[in-house]
């Protein structure tokens, strides 16, 4: 492709309507360990994806096998705008990384590590400069291309390898543990401005983390990852409230799961018996509901109220407070029920220890999904 | 008085005699140290002082003269030693530079098989260099029948030197980020130019090491090169040859020694300090 | 876990079981640890072949330059009826005071310079100092002593004329002794460096933990430091005890012919083209090594073990 037909990152008049990233039937090992058990993934130009999992999910290699870092052991499809680029080595895929250490070259200065990727593309200097400026006007560091990689700070790092990755033009920008690095203020920042560039540049951007809070604050969608496989695959509302396994509940901070065996529909919500109660919820699973299925319950404690409103709606536990510890904002209360200990988050002050009291939520904030089997 | 009083006094006390009794330690360590580090240094630089004294057969400085200086001028014996020698140690250095960039890099981002390729290539560092002369004598000369020359003091003296050179090439390389090769080829390097662009500057103070080792080790070479070398005369060859026939051109050696030990240290502080130095920034 | 580990340490490296059949030997050409392994194989047969001859050898006979393929012991019974055994014993002896001296003397200095050393240019002078002997010419730095500890050298000089004694310390030169002295000097690096290695990767907060459970700094460093630096300690024992062990300047230049070492065996024996007894004192140096080796091996195994693989 030549420098003409690239489409400009700084003026994205036009955009092909081919997905920037298909990938079907990824496969990959380590050893005995199965990192990639058979991933699918579709990613729309101008999309802001995130893999989301816990360490050794294989997000990580995910991301490494659209880089070209890892050639997976089986892939069907693997095209990145439209190429297929299952024999193409990093260097001749139009994807660019965003490392999670930054990997900045140290033996060069600011300017030259973001010139690099034109430099070997036999961009003649004078173009080169003015997009390194460019680039680093983007990410407000105009004044630091002379710097070197030393004299920066851990922000002024990441934004450098911002705009490293940027000024090659990539079709996809993978984003590996971006704010790994950085601390707990700057991270917000960066969150809210790594968003905003995107939408900016109207980019299509990948991004692995294992911080919940990054992904449903950045994402268009969010792919959770577990065991080499994608376990759900969805918008940030969805995946947070409507978790299709047990796993994307639990990681979602659901700590509330109920096991039990579905019922029949009621409504528009499922029912679900356990512990000899009866629970409603909406059914989240990717399949469809079939009575008698066994399945889980899951909650958010900030939605399960204390004294719930005695209405067909609510499902009502009785219990004993066992444990109420303050978190600030909220007094988490631990409630030891028939179906066993539910946590709820209380605005308030929280019942003494040892109160009988009753818990409760809303049929519509509680998820259902089916055991075992992930999506 | 009370009982906590006393024991909070007999706390301290202990504490005071520990302090006491660390520094007395430290004190011994050092002059211990330092004491056996002097035995290094304390002969060769007595053995620049009697490289200038009357009489330095005698053991005890005087009457300076720079005579036996310029008695190198007037017997030039050593000259031709010399050459073979910085010859031979140019070419050790060599070696050394390529392969020990060609191993340093790859071995540290091997998956299998890279301690013991290391145990292997660090080998010759626990064997006596009179075993490695026999050794090398034996094999080549008497089970082939090669005749020993200029290539088997490069052999004794690469495999005497490569250790060394590895090292200090391992000691650049395994800090290398290979993710850095990784984002280079993500934005769109060849493997050539990832090696030129990113390696290349990043390892050259290690190559520079290796180099150096291996020059130095070959120059000053004697242990292995004895068994091997047949007519070949290297300058330590030289001047141990002087030295055990206890003949009248002693006080030459001690010019000659004098200078070698200067020249040696000179670059070996060069190098180390050039690597030091790298490895700070 | 381990996946996320995997994924940044292995580089650009492709794994073998690609789909798409890419033929395995194309695929190492191209890589970066093909060379390593053809240099490997040059080393095995240039240097690990001969430098491990010598065990061979050492049960052939020979004649000159000639050897008979006939297996003999006859090399190993030279050595003992010939009166050899008592050289074995007195170098063995003498690596032993020499290799104790230097750990003596090592070890603090090392756990001065790796945990008290605030300074990194002093840790750098004193590194610096412990690495420019590597590069002396061994005869160049042994030599003087000849002149220092001689009848008329300087130590005897300055202890006549404080009369402390009357006629010149014989003992000094050509001697145990100053062959000792020639050899703890040059060989206290490779005690230091190795040591000074592995307590460097000894956390400083495993010894402020110690303290704070209220260990005394002997304790802390009975029950802490020596056990962590083990492997260090044992290292710095082979490549002190080794070397020394297979010295042969300093031997001839302070031994003087007088005390007889395992180098001046195995030199005098090839000068006389007793090849396949040079041999056989060369396999003793190396079962001592092997030995030592194979005692560094278990520490180090036992250390990993204790240590949870944090070592």
């Amino acid at each position: 492709m030549s420098a003409a037909e690239r489409i400009d990152f700084l003026s994205p008049s036009v955009r092909q309507s081919v997905p920037a990233l298909i990938a079907a039937g990824l496969i990959h090992r380590y050893g005995s360990v199965l990192a990639l058990n058979d991933v699918s993934l579709s990613v729309d130009e101008g999309e802001f994806l995130t893999i989301l999992g816990p360490s050794g999910s294989g997000k990580t290699t995910l991301l490494r096998v659209i880089g070209g870092f890892e050639t997976p052991a089986q892939a069907e499809t693997l095209e990145i705008a439209g190429v297929d680029v299952r024999d193409l080595p990093p260097n001749h895929r139009e994807v660019a990384t965003v490392f999670q250490h930054y990997a900045l070259f140290p033996h060069m200065t600011v300017g030259q590590n973001v010139e690099y990727g034109l430099k070997v593309r036999a961009m003649i200097p004078a173009g080169r400069r003015r997009r390194a400026e460019e680039a680093l006007a983007l990410v407000r560091l105009s004044d630091k291309y002379g710097r070197r990689i030393d004299q920066l700070s851990g922000g002024e790092k990441q934004r450098v390898a911002f705009a490293r990755a940027l000024v090659t033009e990539p079709r996809i920008l993978l984003l590996d543990e971006p704010m790994g690095a950085l601390d707990e203020k700057l991270r917000r920042e960066m969150q809210v401005e790594v968003r905003a560039l995107q939408r900016e540049l109207k980019a299509t951007f990948i991004q692995v983390t294992h911080s919940q809070e990054e992904a449903l604050t950045m994402s268009d969608r969010v792919a959770v990852m577990n065991h080499g496989r994608i376990e759900q695959l969805g918008a940030p509302a969805d995946i947070f409230d409507r978790p299709a396994t047990r796993f994307v509940a639990a990681f979602m901070g659901m700590t509330n799961i109920v096991d039990g065996v579905l019922g029949g529909p009621d409504g528009g919500l499922v029912r679900l018996g356990a512990a000899g109660q009866t629970i409603h919820g909406v059914w989240s699973g990717a399949g469809h509901a079939t009575a008698g299925q066994p399945a889980f319950a899951a909650i958010h404690p900030h939605r399960v109220a204390i004294d719930p409103p005695d209405d067909g709606g609510w499902t009502r536990l009785d219990g004993i407070v066992r444990a109420a510890a303050y978190k600030g904002a909220y007094t988490e209360v631990m409630v030891e029920t028939a179906m066993g200990g539910i946590t709820a988050s209380a605005a308030g002050l929280a019942p003494p220890e040892g109160s009988p009291v009753t818990v409760g939520w809303h049929g519509g904030d509680c998820a259902v999904g089916p055991a075992g089997a992930a999506a | 008085m009370n009982a906590a009083l006393a024991s909070a006094r007999f706390t301290h006390r202990a504490a005071r005699r520990e302090a006491r009794l660390t520094s007395i330690a430290v004190g011994l360590t050092l002059i211990v140290g330092f004491g056996l580090t002097a035995l290094i240094y304390a002969p060769v630089i007595w053995l620049g002082i009697l490289s200038i004294s009357g009489d330095p057969l005698s053991g005890l400085p005087g009457e300076f003269t720079p005579r036996w200086y310029a008695g190198l001028f007037t017997d030039t014996r050593w000259l031709d030693p010399l050459i073979v020698s910085v010859e031979i140690a140019a070419g050790v250095s060599v070696l050394c530079m390529i392969s020990a960039t060609l191993v340093g890099r790859a071995l540290p981002r091997m998956r299998r098989g890279r301690g013991v390729l290391l145990v292997a290539f660090l080998l010759p560092l626990v064997v006596p260099g009179i075993v490695v002369g026999i050794d090398v004598f034996t094999f080549f000369r008497m089970l082939f029948g090669i005749k020993m020359g200029v290539w088997s003091i490069v052999l004794v003296h690469y495999l005497w030197a490569f250790p060394f050179a590895l090292i200090g090439m391992l000691v650049v390389s395994s800090r290398f980020d290979a993710r850095l090769l990784e984002a280079a080829a993500d934005l769109g390097a060849s493997p050539w130019r990832r090696f030129w662009d990113i390696e290349r500057p990043l390892l050259a103070s290690g190559v520079a090491t290796a180099g150096m080792f291996g020059f130095l080790l070959s120059l000053t070479e004697l242990p292995r090169s004895i068994f091997v070398a047949a007519r070949t005369q290297t300058l330590p060859l030289f001047t141990w040859a002087e030295t055990m026939s206890r003949g009248s051109h002693v006080s030459l050696i001690y010019c000659l020694n004098s200078l070698i030990a200067v020249v040696s240290v000179a670059l070996s502080v060069l190098s180390v300090w050039l690597l030091g130095r790298r490895l700070k920034s | 876990m381990a996946v996320d580990a995997f994924d940044r340490s292995a580089g650009l490296t492709r794994p073998r079981s690609a789909g798409r059949r890419r033929s395995a030997l194309r695929g190492w050409i191209g890589s970066e640890r093909a060379p390593v392994h053809i240099f490997a194989a040059v080393w095995a047969a240039g240097v690990l072949a001969p430098i491990s001859i010598s065990i061979v050898f050492s049960l052939l006979r020979a004649h000159g330059l000639r050897i008979q393929w006939t297996l003999s012991l006859s090399a190993y019974q030279d050595i003992f009826e010939s009166g050899r055994w008592d050289v074995v014993v007195r170098t063995m002896t003498a690596a032993a005071i020499v290799t104790t001296i230097c750990l003596a003397a090592g070890f603090p200095f090392a756990l001065w310079l790796a945990k008290r050393v605030k300074s990194q240019r002093l840790i750098r002078v004193v590194w610096m100092l412990l690495t420019v002997p590597f590069f002396l010419d061994p005869s160049a730095r042994t030599l003087v002593w000849r002149g220092v500890l001689g009848s008329t050298g300087l130590v005897n000089m300055a202890l006549m004329r404080l009369h402390l004694v009357d006629a010149p310390v014989e003992w000094l030169l050509f001697s145990d002794f100053s062959v000792y002295l020639g050899l703890i000097g040059p060989y206290f690096p490779n005690m230091v460096m190795p040591v000074y290695l592995s307590i460097t990767l000894i956390d400083d907060s495993l010894i402020q933990a110690s303290a704070d459970l209220g260990a005394t700094a002997a304790q802390t460093l009975r029950n802490i430091i020596v056990p962590l630096a083990m492997p260090g300690i044992v290292a710095g024992v082979i490549f002190t005890f080794v070397p020394v062990m297979g010295d042969s300047i300093v031997p001839a230049i302070l031994g003087g012919g007088k005390k007889e070492y395992l180098a001046d065996t195995v030199m005098s024996l090839s000068t006389t083209m007793n090849y396949s007894g040079a041999a056989a004192f060369a396999t003793i140096i190396l079962a001592m090594t092997g030995l030592l080796g194979g005692v560094f091996l278990l520490f180090r195994r036992r250390v990993l073990l204790a240590g949870g693989g944090a070592a």
